[in-house]
C-alpha cells in the first residue's frame, strides 16, 4: 500500500460506530470538500474496521478524493472482501493528502448512515476525532439531557472505546427533580462498542423518571474518556431515528 | 495609518470610520473583519492570517495588523482578567474610547454564553427543549439563570423570558407552550436563543423534534462567527421521492443578512442544480429539497451530495428526512 512517508503526513484519525449484518447496514460518506475549496488538493483515506480487538479486521485504502470527488462506501462490500458478513464495532478513518503534509483542520469530517432493511432504524452519525482535534468529546464526564424511559420512548446508550485498553464507566440518571439512580460499573472492550438500553442497566428507571414526564438527564463518568452517544427509540411508532453525541463538561 | 494612542489622539472622522476602511487592499479586508477576528480569539498574526487572509500577499498591512493585535488581543479574550490587564496598561479612559470607536460589546466581560437552535411547531413536528444542570463531585452545580427569546423566520423577536434551573434538575420546555403564552398561532418556525451568564459546565440544551411515531434529537449550537472551515458544508443524504424527502433548516444567527449558494452535485462532481439562499438577520427557513431547487433535479438519485457555501458567518444547518409512509422524521445537525 503506497502511503505517507512519516506520521506527520497523516491527519488525525476519526472514529465512528459501524454495524453490518442481520438486516442492518452502514454506509460511509467521505466528502473532502467540507474542508477544502482547492480543487488541486487530493486526498486518500485508509479505512479500518475493528470488532473488539486491537487488530483491524479490515483495512481498505480509498481511491483519490478531492473537492469535486466524494465517495460512498458500503460496509457490506468492504466486509465481503475480507470474507466477513457481520460487524458491530468501530470504524477508523485516517486521511492523508497526496504529496503535501496536512493543513488545518487536521481531519476530514465524514458521516456514517446506519439503517435497517425493515425501516425501523435510520440514523446518521458523524465521525469524530478522539484526541487532538475538534474538542467535542474531550472529558471523562459526559452529559445527555432528555434521556427517556416511558411507555412510548426508550433511550439506548452507545459508548465507543478507540483505545487499546478496556475502559470502565457508570451511568447516572437524574430525574427532572434532581434525584439520582446509578448503574453498576460497566466496561467497554479495547477498540470496542458498548450498546445497551438504559432501563436495562439502571434499575427501576421508568418509575424514577415518571415525575418529569419520563425525561431525565444522563451523566456518564468513565475512568478514561469515551466517545458517547444516545439513541432514542420510539416504541409506539416502532422507530429509531435519533442518534447524537453526548455533551462534555465544558469547564471540567 | 496608525492607531490612536494617548489623550491627544481623540478619534477623528477618518478613524471613526475605521471599521469600514479597507486595511488589506489585496483581499479587500476591512478593519471590522480584523477586529471581529481578534474579538473571536485571534491572538497572533498567524491566527489572523488563517481566519481572514490579511497580511498573506503583499504584506503591506502586516505592521498595522500587528499593532492592532498588540493593542486589542489582550483585551479581547473575554475574561475579566484580560480586561483588567488591558486597563492597567492603557487606562480606563481607553475603554470608553474603544467602546465608542470599535463598538466593543461590553456584555462579553460578563461572560454570557449564547446558544441557539431552530425550532418548529406544526401538526407533523413539535419541538421540546431539554437542558441539564448537573454537577460533578469536584465541581458541584450552582443555580443556573438564563434568559431566552424566540425569533420568527424574519428574525423579529416574538417572545422572551427568564428562568432558573436548580442543581441537578432538568429544564423541559415545549415550544408550543411558549407560543401559546406569546399569543402566536401555529404552525410556526424560527430561532430559539438562550443566553447564560455563567460557564457552561453541563448546561447544554438538546432539542427533541417529535410527533406521535418518532422522535429525533440533536444539540444546539454556539452562534460564533469564526471561519472554522474553508470548504463547504456537505450533506450526503439527499433524497426526494414518493416516500422520502430531505428537508433543510437553515438559521442565520448573525445580525447581518446571510447569503449563500446551495449546489447539488454527483459524486464525481457534475452539477445537477444550484440555488441562492438569502436569510434576513436572525432569520431562518425550512423547506424540502425539491422546493429549494425548484424541481431543477427531478430525479434525486442516490449519488447526490448537497454543498452549502460556508462564508464567515454564524449559521446553523440541520437536515430532516421525512418518511411519509411511516410519518417519521430523522434529523441531524451538520
Amino acid at each position: 500500500m503506497a502511503g505517507p512517508t512519516s506520521l506527520i503526513d497523516y491527519y488525525i484519525p476519526l472514529y465512528s460506530w459501524v454495524r453490518e449484518g442481520q438486516g442492518v447496514h452502514t454506509r460511509i460518506n467521505l466528502t473532502p470538500s467540507l474542508f477544502s475549496r482547492d480543487a488541486k488538493k487530493r486526498f486518500r483515506a485508509v479505512i479500518r474496521l475493528y470488532a473488539g480487538g486491537r487488530t483491524a479486521v479490515l483495512t481498505h485504502e480509498t481511491e483519490e478524493l478531492g473537492l469535486n470527488r466524494a465517495l460512498r462506501l458500503e460496509v457490506a462490500e468492504l466486509l465481503a472482501k475480507a470474507g466477513r458478513h457481520e460487524i458491530d464495532g468501530l470504524l477508523e478513518i485516517t486521511t492523508y493528502r497526496l504529496g503535501v503534509p496536512p493543513d488545518k483542520p487536521r481531519f476530514l469530517e465524514s458521516w456514517c448512515d446506519i439503517w435497517s432493511e425493515d425501516g425501523r432504524l435510520s440514523v446518521s452519525i458523524p465521525t469524530l476525532p478522539y484526541m487532538g482535534g475538534k474538542q467535542v468529546l474531550h472529558s471523562k464526564s459526559q452529559v445527555m439531557p432528555g434521556v427517556a424511559s416511558r411507555a412510548d420512548l426508550a433511550t439506548w446508550v452507545l459508548q465507543l472505546n478507540p483505545t487499546g485498553r478496556p475502559i470502565s464507566f457508570t451511568l447516572t440518571v437524574f430525574s427532572a427533580q434532581g434525584d439520582r439512580r446509578q448503574s453498576p460499573r460497566l466496561r467497554v472492550a479495547p477498540m470496542g462498542v458498548y450498546l445497551e438500553r438504559l432501563d436495562r442497566v439502571v434499575p427501576d428507571l421508568e418509575a424514577h423518571l415518571r415525575p418529569g414526564g419520563g425525561f431525565g438527564s444522563l451523566l456518564v463518568e468513565g475512568d478514561y474518556k469515551l466517545m458517547g452517544y444516545t439513541l432514542m427509540e420510539h416504541l409506539k411508532g416502532n422507530q429509531m431515528t435519533c442518534l447524537d453525541h453526548t455533551a462534555f463538561f465544558y469547564n471540567a | 495609518m496608525g492607531l490612536s494612542r494617548g489623550p491627544e489622539l481623540t478619534p477623528t472622522a477618518s478613524e471613526t470610520s475605521f471599521r469600514d476602511e479597507v486595511i488589506c487592499v489585496c483581499y479587500r479586508i476591512t478593519g471590522a473583519e480584523i477586529l471581529g477576528a481578534i474579538n473571536e480569539g485571534a491572538k497572533s498574526l498567524e491566527d489572523l492570517q488563517h481566519k481572514t487572509r490579511v497580511a498573506t500577499r503583499c504584506m503591506g498591512c502586516e505592521v498595522f495588523v500587528e499593532e492592532l493585535l498588540a493593542e486589542f488581543a489582550p483585551m479581547a479574550d473575554g475574561s475579566r482578567q484580560g480586561l483588567r490587564r488591558w486597563i492597567r496598561r492603557h487606562g480606563t479612559w481607553r475603554v470608553v474610547e474603544a467602546v465608542r470607536k470599535f463598538r466593543w460589546d461590553l456584555r462579553k466581560w460578563w461572560d454570557p454564553t449564547r446558544l441557539a437552535t431552530w425550532v418548529s411547531e406544526e401538526p407533523r413536528m413539535h419541538t421540546r427543549l431539554v437542558m441539564a444542570n448537573l454537577g460533578l463531585p469536584d465541581q458541584p452545580a450552582r443555580d443556573a439563570y438564563f434568559s431566552y427569546e424566540l425569533r420568527d423566520e424574519e428574525g423579529t423577536r416574538v417572545h422572551k423570558g427568564r428562568t432558573r434551573i436548580r442543581p441537578n434538575q432538568l429544564w423541559i420546555a415545549e415550544i408550543a407552550a411558549m407560543l401559546r403564552e406569546a399569543g402566536i398561532r401555529t404552525p410556526w418556525a424560527g430561532l430559539f436563543f438562550l443566553e447564560l451568564p455563567q460557564v457552561l459546565g453541563s448546561r447544554r440544551f438538546y432539542v427533541h423534534w417529535y410527533n406521535d411515531v418518532s422522535l429525533t434529537s440533536t444539540h444546539e449550537k454556539y452562534p460564533v462567527s469564526r471561519r472554522k472551515h474553508e470548504g463547504y458544508w456537505t450533506l450526503s443524504k439527499v433524497v426526494a421521492d414518493d416516500r422520502f424527502e430531505t428537508h433543510i433548516a437553515l438559521a442565520n444567527m448573525d445580525h447581518r443578512p446571510y447569503v449563500t449558494h446551495m449546489v447539488l452535485m454527483t459524486l464525481d462532481g457534475q452539477v445537477r442544480g444550484s440555488t441562492r439562499v438569502t436569510l434576513p438577520p436572525l432569520g431562518s427557513v425550512f423547506k424540502g429539497v425539491r422546493d429549494f431547487f425548484c424541481k431543477q433535479e427531478p430525479n434525486f438519485r442516490d449519488d447526490l451530495v448537497l454543498y452549502l457555501d460556508n462564508p464567515i458567518q454564524p449559521i446553523m444547518f440541520y437536515y430532516f428526512v421525512l418518511d411519509r409512509e411511516r410519518g417519521a422524521w430523522q434529523g441531524q445537525h451538520l
